[in-house]
C-alpha cells in the first residue's frame, strides 16, 4: 500500500481548486445559515446562475470577461431577491424547500433544448474564460512540494480562488462584528425579540440571503473557470450538500469554519477515494474481492452521507464552532 | 427526462480535475436516453465522428439508453441515424456538430425526439392527445399521492422534513424487484413481491424511527439538525443502493413491455389501469382509516398539535412509530407502482421523485395527509399535460414552478391552516 501516495492525494485535494470553490460556497452558506439562520438548500442554484451568467455574457453577448463576471454576480443577487421576496416571511422549512426546488428548476431549464441556442443545453458552453488564462502571470512549469504539484494553469486558478475566499471571509468578518452582524445573529436566535426592538427583520434576512448568494455566485464562476466549460450537470444538488458538510465539519458561525471545513472535507473525501483505489488495486484486506473498481466513485457519496449524519448527531459544532451558537444541537 | 438520464453517471463530473493517481479512472464517454412521450426508443443508431473518422457507435437498448466510449477529451460530432428511428418519430436536431468531451467521465448528449402525433395532428386529434396526457397525469399523480402521504404525516407528527423519503420509495421497488426478478431469487409473482416490498419498507421506516429519529428527538435535536441528518441518510442509502443494485434501470418480470389497448380515445396499456386502480383503492382505504378509526383520529390529532395530543393521553411515540410504518409501506408500494412504468426500477428513482413529492405536500398543506393526495394529483396532471405545449424535459420543472407559485399565493396550501406557516 502506497500510504504516502494516498496522503498526498488527500492533501492535493485539500489545497486544490475544489476545496477553494467549496470553501467559497460554504462562506456564503455560513452568512445565510450560520449567522442569519436561513435554510438555503439551493446553494447549487446560486453557483449555477453565477457560472451561466458569466458564460452566456461572454459567449452570446461577446462581453469582456471582467464585465461578464459582474453579470454573473448580478444574476445570483437577482436570484436571491426572487427567492427571498416570497419566502422570507414564512417559516424556515419553506425557504429550504423553495431554494432546493429553484436550484433544480434552473438546472432543468438550462438543460432544456428550448434554450439550447443560449445555454448550449446538455452540451454546455466552453472556452469563455480565455481572458482569465491569458492573463496568468505564472511562468510555465510545475510548482509545489514533493508529489503535490500543480501546473501553472491549476496554480493560477486555485490561487485566485483562495484569495477570493480570503477576501470574502474578511468581508464577512467585518460585517458580523459590526452592528449589522449582531442584529442578524439576533434574528437567528429569536426573530420576535429583534422585531420588538424595531428592526426590520425581513430586510436584514434579505441582505444576508443576497450576500451569501453573491458569494455562492462567485464560487460558481470560479468552478467553471477551472473547467473552462459549463454544463447543467456540474450543478447537481449534491453541491449544496457538500458545501453544508464542509461548513458543519469546520463549524458554523465561525469565520474560519467554512475554510477549515472545505479543506478537511476534500482531504477526507479524496483521501478515502485514493485509499479505496489503492486497496482495490492491491487487494488490501480483501478489498479487491469486495469492491468493483468502477464503484469507488460511488463510495465517496456513501462516505459523505455518513460524515454528514455522524457530524450532526455527535458533533454539530464541528471543529471550531461553539455549541451555544450552533442551531443544530439541543434546543 | 433527457436531463435526468445521465444523472447517475455524471455525479462525478464536477470533480474531474481532482482525479486521483489511481488506475481506476473511468473512460470518457458520451451517452443519453432516447424517449418519446415518456416511452423509451430502442434500436436507434448513434455514431460519433472526429474529423472525418468514425470513432464509435452505439445502438439504444430496450430502455432507450445508449453510451459510446470515446478516445478522450476533444470535440466530436454526434450523429443520430434518423433512418433507424421508428416510423412517426422525428429527431429535432439529429446532429450535434460540435460536442465537447471535457474530461475522463461520462457526459450526456440529449437528442429530443417528437412523435408525429403531437401538436401537428397525425393519428390523434389534439383533444385525444390532451385526454391521454390527462389520464397518464392522473396515474402519475396517484403514485405521487401514495408516496407523499407518509412524507406529509411524518412532517405533521414529528416536524421532520424528511429528505430520505425518496429512498423509502426506492427501497420498496428494489425489494420487490429482488423477489420478483433476481436470477438467484425466488421469482415470486409481482403481486406477492409488491406486498413483500411494501412490508419491508414499513419495517425500514420503523427501524429508522426507533434507532435514529426517536433517539434524536429524545436528545431534543433541532428541526434543521434532523433535516441535515435526513440528507446524510438519503445520500448514504441512495449510493448504497447503487453499489448493491448497480446503475442500470431494471424492469419487473411481468408488465415489462406492454402493448397499449384502445378504449375509445384512450390508448394505454392495461398495466396503467391496474396501477391507477390499486393506488385509488389504497388511498381511499387510507383516507377512510384516517377519518373513521380511533387510530386515524389519533394520527390526525398528533399531526395537528403534538403537545396537546400528548397532554390528552394519546401515546405520541406509539402514533409516530405507526406513522413511520404506514408511511413507509405506502412509499414502498408507490415505489413498486412507479417501477412498473416505463422508467423502471433504479437506484435513484425515489430521489428523482423527491421534489415532486415536496411540491405535492406543500401544495396540499404541510402535515395534511389529504392535502398530499390532492396535491399529488394536481402536480401529476399538471406536469404531464404540460408536455402538450412544452418539451418533456421541462416536465419536472413544472411541478416545482407550481410549488413556488403556491407559496407565493397561498403558502398554507390548498387544505392547510393559516397558523402553520408563520
Amino acid at each position: 500500500m502506497d500510504w504516502t501516495g494516498i496522503l498526498s492525494d488527500g492533501v492535493r485535494a485539500g489545497l486544490g481548486i475544489n476545496a477553494a470553490v467549496y470553501a467559497l460556497a460554504a462562506v456564503g452558506l455560513n452568512v445565510q445559515f450560520g449567522y442569519a439562520g436561513l435554510w438555503n438548500f439551493g446553494q447549487a442554484g446560486f453557483l449555477l446562475v453565477g457560472g451561466y451568467g458569466t458564460a452566456i455574457a461572454v459567449n452570446s453577448w461577446g462581453l469582456w470577461l471582467p464585465l461578464a463576471v459582474l453579470v454573473g454576480i448580478a444574476a445570483s443577487i437577482l436570484l436571491a431577491l426572487l427567492l427571498g421576496i416570497p419566502t422570507l416571511r414564512l417559516r424556515g422549512d419553506y425557504l429550504a424547500i423553495v431554494t432546493i426546488a429553484a436550484a433544480e428548476i434552473l438546472r432543468i431549464v438550462v438543460n432544456s433544448t428550448k434554450v439550447q441556442s443560449v445555454t448550449g443545453g446538455p452540451q454546455g458552453i466552453g472556452g469563455f474564460a480565455n481572458w482569465f488564462f491569458d492573463h496568468n502571470p505564472i511562468a510555465k512549469g510545475r510548482y509545489g512540494f514533493g508529489t503535490i504539484t500543480f501546473d501553472q494553469r491549476q496554480l493560477w486558478v486555485t490561487l485566485v480562488t483562495w484569495v477570493l475566499v480570503a477576501l470574502a471571509s474578511l468581508l464577512v468578518a467585518l460585517l458580523v462584528h459590526s452592528p449589522w452582524g449582531r442584529v442578524v445573529r439576533g434574528i437567528r436566535e429569536d426573530e420576535d425579540a429583534v422585531r420588538s426592538l424595531g428592526k426590520n427583520v425581513y430586510a436584514y434576512k434579505m441582505q444576508a440571503l443576497v450576500l451569501g448568494g453573491a458569494i455562492g455566485g462567485v464560487a460558481g464562476i470560479m468552478l467553471v473557470f477551472d473547467q473552462q466549460f459549463i454544463q447543467p450537470d456540474l450543478f447537481q444538488s449534491a453541491i449544496t450538500f457538500y458545501a453544508f458538510a464542509a461548513l458543519i465539519l469546520g463549524g458554523t458561525a465561525r469565520i474560519f469554519g467554512p475554510i477549515l471545513g472545505a479543506i478537511a472535507f476534500w482531504f477526507l473525501v479524496e483521501g478515502a477515494d485514493s485509499f479505496l483505489g489503492h486497496a482495490v488495486d492491491h487487494n488490501f484486506l480483501g478489498f479487491g474481492h469486495l469492491i468493483d473498481p468502477t464503484e469507488i466513485g460511488t463510495f465517496r457519496f456513501v462516505l459523505v452521507g455518513l460524515i454528514i449524519m455522524l457530524l450532526v448527531i455527535f458533533r454539530p459544532q464541528g471543529f471550531l464552532g461553539s455549541r451555544r451558537e450552533v442551531m443544530l444541537g439541543e434546543q | 427526462m433527457l436531463g435526468l438520464a445521465g444523472l447517475g453517471a455524471l455525479l462525478g463530473a464536477g470533480h474531474a480535475s481532482a482525479a486521483t493517481s489511481t488506475t481506476t479512472a473511468p473512460a470518457a464517454s458520451i451517452g443519453g436516453t432516447l424517449t418519446v412521450d415518456g416511452h423509451p426508443v430502442p434500436g436507434v443508431r448513434i455514431t460519433t465522428v472526429q474529423g472525418a473518422k468514425e470513432v464509435g457507435r452505439a445502438v439504444s437498448d430496450r430502455r432507450g439508453v445508449w453510451r459510446i466510449v470515446v478516445p478522450g477529451p476533444g470535440t466530436y460530432k454526434v450523429k443520430l441515424d434518423v433512418s433507424t428511428l421508428p416510423s412517426g418519430v422525428h429527431a429535432e436536431r439529429p446532429e450535434l456538430p460540435e460536442y465537447r468531451v471535457f474530461g475522463s467521465f461520462a457526459q450526456s448528449a440529449g437528442f429530443t425526439l417528437t412523435s408525429g402525433r403531437s401538436a401537428t395532428g397525425g393519428g390523434q386529434s389534439r383533444f385525444d392527445l390532451l385526454l391521454n396526457l390527462f389520464v397518464s397525469g392522473i396515474r402519475f399523480g396517484l403514485i405521487v399521492g401514495l408516496c407523499s402521504v407518509g412524507l406529509s404525516l411524518i412532517y405533521g407528527t414529528t416536524g421532520l422534513v424528511n429528505f430520505a423519503h425518496g429512498e423509502l420509495v426506492t427501497f420498496g421497488a428494489l425489494i420487490a424487484w429482488l423477489f420478483n426478478t433476481m436470477t438467484s431469487g425466488p421469482k415470486l409473482p409481482l403481486a406477492l413481491a409488491a406486498v413483500i416490498g411494501m412490508l419491508a419498507t414499513g419495517l425500514l421506516g420503523a427501524g429508522l424511527e426507533r434507532e435514529l429519529w426517536q433517539p434524536l428527538t429524545r436528545r431534543r435535536s433541532g428541526a434543521i439538525g434532523r433535516m441535515l441528518v435526513s440528507i446524510g441518510l438519503a445520500l448514504f442509502l441512495r449510493y448504497l443502493y447503487q453499489v448493491i443494485f448497480k446503475g442500470a434501470p431494471r424492469s419487473f418480470r411481468q408488465y415489462a413491455a406492454p402493448s397499449p389497448v384502445k378504449i375509445g380515445p384512450l390508448e394505454s396499456p392495461v398495466r396503467d389501469y391496474v396501477i391507477m386502480g390499486i393506488c385509488l383503492v389504497v388511498l381511499l382505504v387510507v383516507a377512510a382509516m384516517l377519518q373513521r378509526s380511533r387510530l386515524g383520529t389519533a394520527i390526525r390529532a398528533v399531526s395537528d398539535e403534538r403537545d396537546l395530543s400528548a397532554a390528552s393521553g394519546i401515546n405520541v411515540a406509539g402514533v409516530t412509530l405507526l406513522v413511520w410504518i404506514g408511511g413507509g409501506m405506502l412509499a414502498g408500494l408507490g415505489g413498486v407502482m412507479l417501477g412498473m412504468g416505463s422508467q423502471g426500477v433504479q437506484w435513484n428513482m425515489g430521489f428523482r421523485l423527491l421534489l415532486t413529492m415536496f411540491a405535492a405536500v406543500v401544495l396540499g398543506g404541510l402535515g395534511n395527509p389529504y392535502g398530499a393526495m390532492a396535491g399529488g394529483l394536481v402536480v401529476g396532471v399538471a406536469s404531464q399535460v404540460s408536455t402538450y405545449w412544452l418539451p418533456s424535459d421541462l416536465q419536472f420543472a413544472i411541478a416545482l414552478v407550481i410549488l413556488i407559485l403556491v407559496l407565493l399565493a397561498r403558502p398554507q396550501g390548498i387544505l392547510g391552516v393559516r397558523e402553520r406557516i408563520g
